[in-house]
């Protein structure tokens, strides 16, 4: 296999199939690239991981629940879990760990600082084994900790691909011996029966009673907590199942992971038959076979009639995926389609398709997309068939991450076939790694693009009912009408009042300006005016430098010379200087594209060289001159007040010449002083 | 005939977000880098996940906090909302629901923060979604509004360019 980032990443968070994980374990023993990226990957997670967590103090929560209406000031706050923090210092015990059990411990101690509430378990790990070590939410380590003899820990030499453990020394993976099959005339099951029928004695029952859901999971189409349980269940199967193939099922002695509340002391089960019509997908598999064809079946709720889907224990994991979920997302508006769905998972992608077909029957643009989807991941499955077996999409190269992006939504409503359709066949169904569960995938999509596009057109209807105007929502027309139905007309005349104020000031300040120019543009004039004073007329009256600033002087120059026209202001950015062969060449760096006007002279009274450069704006003082002869100093006159030029004056040694010119980008202004 | 688990209690909103908040703190504060603000759109996105809640409540409610979280950091929302157009002008904008957490544990920079903060804002929020508050690919691509398996390309690039600038700046 090719080294891959994305397969590295998907495999340190366990998102990849259990087939190519073993794959990749196997690639990392020879790689050591791979190794070694792996091992930076892992420890950069871990240091995001480590970052500080806040904990919300309980007065805090109930002043946010107050102020978010969620419940009264008086009422008891629910139950916090166990904060990340907490497990964070847990990882530094490590037999505390699921993972570090060995022969000098068969159990696992419990802790006081692990989580062992009825309140942590009835969530589902939010967190595949990614991290091994850190992940308290996995399965195994939740059988831990409550110390059940039952459910020994996995000894160290069959331990999960996916554990962080195991990526010293990879192990092969393991390949789980198929358990026997409860068929649903299994006498446990219809012993079981009896008691469902019975509404008290099903809110009794017993652990031991409880004993087939280890074997078959059941999942209510529109019923979460079902979901969960199995979901829970499947974990479990699979964290023990390696050992034997079958055991004493552990669900008995941990109720608090069949149920959904903290509270509820034992489970309300109900009794699943099968669907007589579904007759392909009844168990045709007999105990000992192989069950890889035959994952999921029909069945219905004697309580409430409803569907269910049987879950055969040993499942593989991307199915559990898929459902998990599937079921949400189609199970409310499109429950036959669900079904048909789940079905299509194990076997035949037909029923896929006549799924996809139904929505598009239904007249909905998101599953036309849907379909398109579906066909094209089945058409990509048969294309991934014809191919090698390794030769998988996640094998994508280091380089490609780059573009691959993940593509945004354009809206809602039609977002997954849009997606699929910008991407190239070999980032379809990295995750999935078949074209049966791409579809799924996929199609799940589209039933989740129509879920949302109800949603935001249901928002859509209740704006436009609350606003009859045709303009948007945050219009002004909108707010007035709102007010005016809501009769603040105190409020209405706030607005019109503080419009025509507005309106008012806006015209007053026309006025003001067109009498009276201020500004740039005013400044600017005025220093044309300024300058042109200076260089005509050398008796006139001229502001210099002295101790105080912006005292007047008069300036007498001579031999003035004037180059540039442009009056747009500028900016003095650098003065340098320079000594070369016969000259000495003074450099001004400016700002913008323009030749500024600038006037040159002498001063008549002491011989000193004034450069003034209209509409420009020193940055800072001179540099200190270099060595030279020509020049003994250099200094920045102040200008006068409403005045926007700068004045050099230059003390020289001896008479000179001055040579002036422009130089354009950058722009400079170029002064040779020429000893005569 | 097979013995089936019936459900039970559903989480409720005030038990979802009380189990979720200090992460939802947690993650958003090392999402925008400031405390105060980060505090103010967990409480915006806690507002618009109840006003706008999910269909599934059990199975989407926690991706949709962090999206709506999400979204409010992206958007610097807050709650009571600022009054739009040219209205807001003439309203006296609402005073924040203030959520008085201490924070100042968090407001100590760390290497490992300021390589999350030269992140992107789309990059940073997939890292810490796995990494920090670890949501499964399934989730983050809710969150981010993407398809799962652009989620787990993002998380990778995120993942490698966190490594980059991290080792870079450790050193």
């Amino acid at each position: 296999m090719k080294c891959s980032y994305l397969t590295l990443s998907q495999y340190l968070d366990g998102e990849l199939e259990p087939a190519v994980t073993g794959e990749v374990d196997a690639h990392i023993v020879g790689c050591e690239r791979c190794h070694t990226a792996l091992d930076m990957m892992r420890s950069e997670a871990k240091r995001i991981r480590q970052l500080v967590h806040i904990h919300a103090t309980d007065d805090v929560v109930r002043h946010l629940f107050v102020e978010l209406d969620l419940q009264d000031s008086d009422a008891p706050l629910p139950d916090r879990k166990v904060s990340r923090a907490v497990q964070s210092q847990n990882e530094s015990l490590p037999w505390l760990r699921a993972e570090t059990n060995g022969a000098a411990l068969p159990w696992s101690p419990d802790s006081p600082s692990n989580p062992t509430s009825n309140d942590d378990l009835p969530h589902p790990p939010a967190e595949k084994p990614d991290i091994g070590a850190e992940d308290e939410s996995h399965p195994s380590a939740l059988s831990d900790q409550h110390g059940d003899p039952s459910s020994l820990p996995v000894p160290s030499s069959s331990p999960s691909p996916t554990e962080e453990g195991s990526h010293a020394v990879p192990f092969p993976t393991l390949v789980e011996p198929e358990p026997p099959i409860d068929l649903p005339g299994n006498p446990r099951s219809d012993e079981l029966g009896k008691h469902d029928s019975h509404g008290e004695e099903r809110s009794s029952v017993t652990q031991e009673q409880a004993e087939p859901m280890s074997e078959w999971g059941a999942l209510h189409l529109h019923d979460s907590a079902a979901q969960r349980v199995a979901t829970e269940l499947l974990e479990q199967e699979h964290s023990t199942t390696p050992l034997s193939p079958w055991r004493p099922p552990t669900i008995a002695t941990k109720p608090s992971v069949l149920e959904d509340g903290p509270t509820t002391p034992s489970p309300r089960p109900s009794t699943v038959n099968l669907l007589p019509h579904a007759a392909d997908s009844e168990p045709a598999v007999q105990e000992g076979q192989s069950t890889e064809k035959k994952t999921a079946f029909l069945g219905m709720d004697e309580d409430d009639e409803s569907e269910v889907v049987l879950l055969q224990p040993g499942i593989k994991e991307q199915i559990r995926f898929r459902l998990q979920a599937l079921m949400p997302r189609f199970a409310r508006p499109r429950e036959d389609d669900a079904i048909e769905t789940v079905h299509g998972i194990g076997a035949p992608q037909e029923r896929v398709h006549s799924a996809a077909r139904r929505l598009l029957q239904q007249g909905s643009s998101a599953a036309g997309r849907a379909v398109h989807t579906v066909e094209r991941a089945v058409s990509s499955m048969q294309k991934s068939r014809a191919e090698s077996s390794f030769q998988e999409d996640d094998e994508l190269p280091v380089e490609e991450l780059d573009t691959a992006r993940p593509v945004r939504r354009v809206s809602q409503g039609m977002s997954s076939g849009a997606d699929l359709e910008r991407k190239p066949r070999e980032q379809e169904d990295l995750s999935t790694g078949s074209a049966e569960n791409g579809a799924v995938e996929h199609l799940r999509g589209g039933a989740l693009s129509i879920s949302e596009g109800r949603h935001a057109s249901a928002v859509a209807a209740h704006r436009k009912s609350r606003s009859t105007g045709k303009s948007g929502r945050n219009s002004l027309g909108n707010h007035m009408q709102e007010l005016w139905k809501d009769r603040a007309p105190g409020r209405l005349l706030q607005i019109v009042g503080g419009m025509v104020v507005l309106a008012v000031l806006s015209a007053t300040l026309v006025l003001v300006h067109r009498n009276h120019p201020t500004g740039v543009h005013h400044q600017a004039v005025a220093a044309v005016h300024h300058a042109a004073s200076v260089s005509t007329s050398p008796a006139a009256p001229h502001p210099t430098a002295t101790s105080a600033p912006h005292a007047a002087q008069q300036i007498a120059l001579t031999n003035v010379e004037t180059i540039g026209s442009s009056t747009a202001p500028v900016e003095i950015q650098d003065l340098r200087y320079g000594q070369h062969a016969g000259y000495y060449r003074v450099v001004f760096d400016l700002t913008g594209s323009t030749e500024s006007q600038v006037t040159l002279g002498t001063d008549a009274s002491t011989g000193d060289v004034i450069v003034v450069i209209k509409d420009a704006r020193p940055v800072g003082q001179p540099a200190p001159l270099s060595e030279t002869t020509t020049i003994t100093s250099v200094h920045m006159i102040p200008p006068s007040t409403g005045v926007n030029e700068t004045v050099y004056e230059f003390s020289v040694a001896k008479p000179v010449t001055l040579r002036p010119a422009y130089l354009l980008g950058p722009t400079r202004l170029i002064v040779d002083f020429i000893p005569q | 005939m097979t013995h089936v688990t019936a459900p039970t209690a559903a989480h409720t909103p005030a038990t979802l977000i009380r189990e979720e908040l200090d992460d939802l703190v947690s993650y958003a504060i090392h999402l925008v880098g400031d405390t105060s603000a980060a505090t103010e759109y967990v409480v915006a996105g806690i507002a618009h996940t109840l006003r706008y809640p999910p269909p599934q409540w059990n199975q989407d409610a926690r991706a949709s906090l962090y999206r709506a979280v999400t979204r409010a950091c992206r958007q610097k929302s807050s709650y009571p909302a600022r009054p739009k157009g040219i209205s807001r002008l003439f309203r006296r904008r609402p005073h924040p629901v203030f959520v008085d957490i201490d924070t100042q544990l968090v407001s100590k920079v760390n290497t490992v923060k300021r390589a999350l903060m030269t992140m992107p804002f789309d990059r940073r929020a997939s890292l810490l979604l796995r990494d920090f508050a670890g949501l499964e690919y399934r989730e983050v691509a809710r969150v981010l509004e993407c398809s799962p398996a652009n989620a787990g390309r993002s998380v990778a690039m995120a993942r490698r360019e966190f490594g980059t600038i991290f080792r870079e700046i450790a050193i």
